[in-house]
């Protein structure tokens, strides 16, 4: 129990520093002070505990960094969450929130819809485009692993893998019709925060959270159904059921971080698997601590990509050029 | 009168698996089932739990198709411990063993914690209770399994030839247990095993398949013949005063 105090308290004390420091730091710098008062003002609708801060200053603070701030955290939030669901239903450690396409398929509506707007010029909203796409797509992933009422976890991935393999070969496809304007399509699949705004957080935080919040809620059921479909079946839970909810949830989930950020890569993948070796497998105690240790380290990524001296790489890039190494590094330093 | 199996059939192809099997279980009863690979048991087993559902027949259990039970519910009656089990994920014995009480109550309290503690002690499984199941070898996750089992407090338990992994020491010990919880509680149990030595002594009834159909039901020492052994088994046997010698139909042995 002690440690789990000690981890949210470490967890909640880095939130807050993220935050301050994140925020205050870039092209403009601002004092940490200056934040938290534009911040509380907001927050309290107090105009008055923001006197004295130039106008310039409130706007970046509050319609620049913040909202991305926030989609960092509750797309990092999502993601690892994603991550122990998708590890969870899949019975499998090495899946992520990306194994049964839904990124791809995100992707691919993403690609469609910056490509229509490339040729025609009639504006389609990429992120809309990319929702639907990755819904589709685990509808389509569902159908293929469907036998009678069940879900075997082999035929989701086998289901994901087609459709994901496909979908890439479309996105290669609109990739090759764009000609000179590829740029635009590349960019956004390798994940970036950049563009986020108050909008993608009305949508990011209460699809996320409803979703992580459930999720933990069923998390036992998670636990049971790692010793495999029979024994959790002679222990009462429905597998197909309970499969199928988490399923829902996960790719939900994974949906609309994509279609707002890009395909951010390792995030679900390794959070989940490093909070297992410090905390056990227990997904009742995993899930929460992956949701709020992935908002914090993407948070923090996230800044670091924003004020690398040679300027911002997207985020997507550098979780997975710093997630890989060091996840390979604490792999074999266990064994 | 706990099961009755009634005129099971079941197919996975065209031609039929399992035909026409019947027989009851009376509560407090340890009942081997016997066969050669491939004469249907763990299918027969597998009806039995509920996982599957006969094409013909039913199996009630108390008078109710188990097939028709909420899943739950029949998990507080009936516990099941399958031939293989692996865990992909770095659990603790303890967190598998308390598995068990997930039919019975979601949030457990220091009471119910002594109390797979307690069932850890009777299976020896208390000394790994803090060891990942995924680094015991096959004996040793097998009992952890039966402790989760017991953690069911079951009134029926299936083993699918759960003890395969045990040496003789600990076998004995367990079956000595299963005797124990079956005078206390009433429990039966029906346990597929090919250590058929063991189970004509500790049985009190042993139910033999061969090609998906049950060709014997009764006390061990009835079945102590030639004929059994050549029928189920296709063995020759030489029956001794101290149990049974069995050679290759070649009459190799």
């Amino acid at each position: 129990m002690r440690r789990y105090v000690l981890f949210y308290i470490i967890m909640a004390a880095a939130a807050v520093a993220v935050m301050l420091i994140g925020i205050s730091s870039g092209a403009m710098e601002i004092s940490a002070g200056e934040v938290a008062k534009v911040i509380l003002a907001k927050l309290t609708g107090n105009a008055e505990m923001s006197r004295g801060i130039a106008d310039n200053i409130t706007a970046v603070v509050w319609h620049i960094r913040m909202p991305r701030l926030l989609c960092g955290m509750l797309t990092g939030c999502g993601l690892a969450a994603a991550g122990v669901i998708f590890q969870g239903i899949l019975q499998n450690p090495l899946a992520d929130p990306y194994t049964l396409g839904i990124s791809t398929g995100a992707s691919f509506g993403a690609a469609l819809a910056i490509y229509i707007n490339i040729v025609s010029g009639i504006y389609m909203p990429v992120t809309v485009f990319a929702l639907i796409s990755a819904l589709l797509t685990l509808f389509a992933v569902i159908a293929i692993a469907k036998r009678g009422s069940s879900f075997e976890s082999s035929n989701l991935i086998i289901g994901g893998i087609i459709v994901s393999a496909v979908l890439s070969s479309g996105v290669s496809m609109l990739k090759l019709m764009s000609g000179e304007n590829v740029g635009a399509i590349v960019f956004w699949i390798m994940g970036s925060l950049s563009a986020s705004a108050w909008k993608d957080v009305y949508v990011l935080a209460p699809v996320v959270s409803a979703c992580v919040i459930f999720s933990a809620v069923l998390s036992r059921r998670l636990d049971i159904m790692a010793l495999g479909d029979r024994n959790a079946e002679a222990l009462g839970v429905n597998v197909s059921g309970t499969r199928l909810i988490f399923l829902l949830l996960g790719a939900l989930i994974t949906a609309v971080c994509v279609s707002v950020s890009g395909v951010i890569g390792f995030v679900g993948l390794v959070i989940p698997h490093l909070l297992r070796m410090r905390l056990g497998a227990k997904n009742t105690a995993l899930l929460p601590a992956a949701a709020v240790t992935g908002a914090v380290l993407l948070s923090v990524a996230d800044n670091i990509t924003r004020l690398l001296p040679s300027g911002e790489i997207p985020v997507g890039v550098l979780t997975t050029l710093i997630g890989g190494p060091f996840f390979i590094y604490v792999f074999l330093k266990r064994r | 009168m706990m099961l009755e199996v009634k005129n099971i059939s079941f197919s996975y192809t065209k031609e039929p698996f399992i035909e026409d099997i019947s027989f009851n279980i009376d509560s407090g009863e340890l009942v081997s089932l016997l066969g050669a690979n491939g004469s249907g048991k763990s299918t027969l087993f597998s009806i039995m739990s509920g996982a599957i559902k006969p094409m013909r027949g039913a199996v009630l259990y108390n008078g109710q198709s188990v097939h028709a039970m909420e899943q739950r519910a029949r998990a507080r009656e009936i516990a099941c411990i399958y031939q293989r089990t692996d865990c992909a994920f770095p659990f603790t014995c303890y967190e598998v063993a308390e598995m068990g009480l997930y039919p019975h109550k979601r949030r457990l309290n220091d009471g119910d914690r002594k109390f797979v503690l307690d069932i850890m002690d009777m299976t020896d499984t208390i000394a790994f209770r803090d060891k990942l199941i995924c680094n015991l070898s096959g004996g040793e996750v097998q009992r952890v399994l039966l402790a989760r089992a017991l953690a069911q407090k079951p009134k029926l338990l299936l083993l699918d030839e759960a003890m395969s992994g045990f040496d003789i020491a600990v076998r004995l010990r367990m079956i000595a247990l299963l005797r124990r919880l079956i005078s206390e509680t009433g429990m039966s149990v029906i346990f597929i095993r090919h250590d058929i030595e063991t189970a004509f002594s500790d049985s009190d009834r042993i139910i033999a398949l061969r090609g998906g159909a049950m060709l014997y039901n009764d006390k061990p020492k009835e079945l102590l013949n030639k004929q059994f052994f050549s029928d189920i088994f296709n063995v020759k046997a030489e029956i001794t005063d101290c149990g049974f010698r069995v050679m290759n139909i070649d009459g190799r042995g």
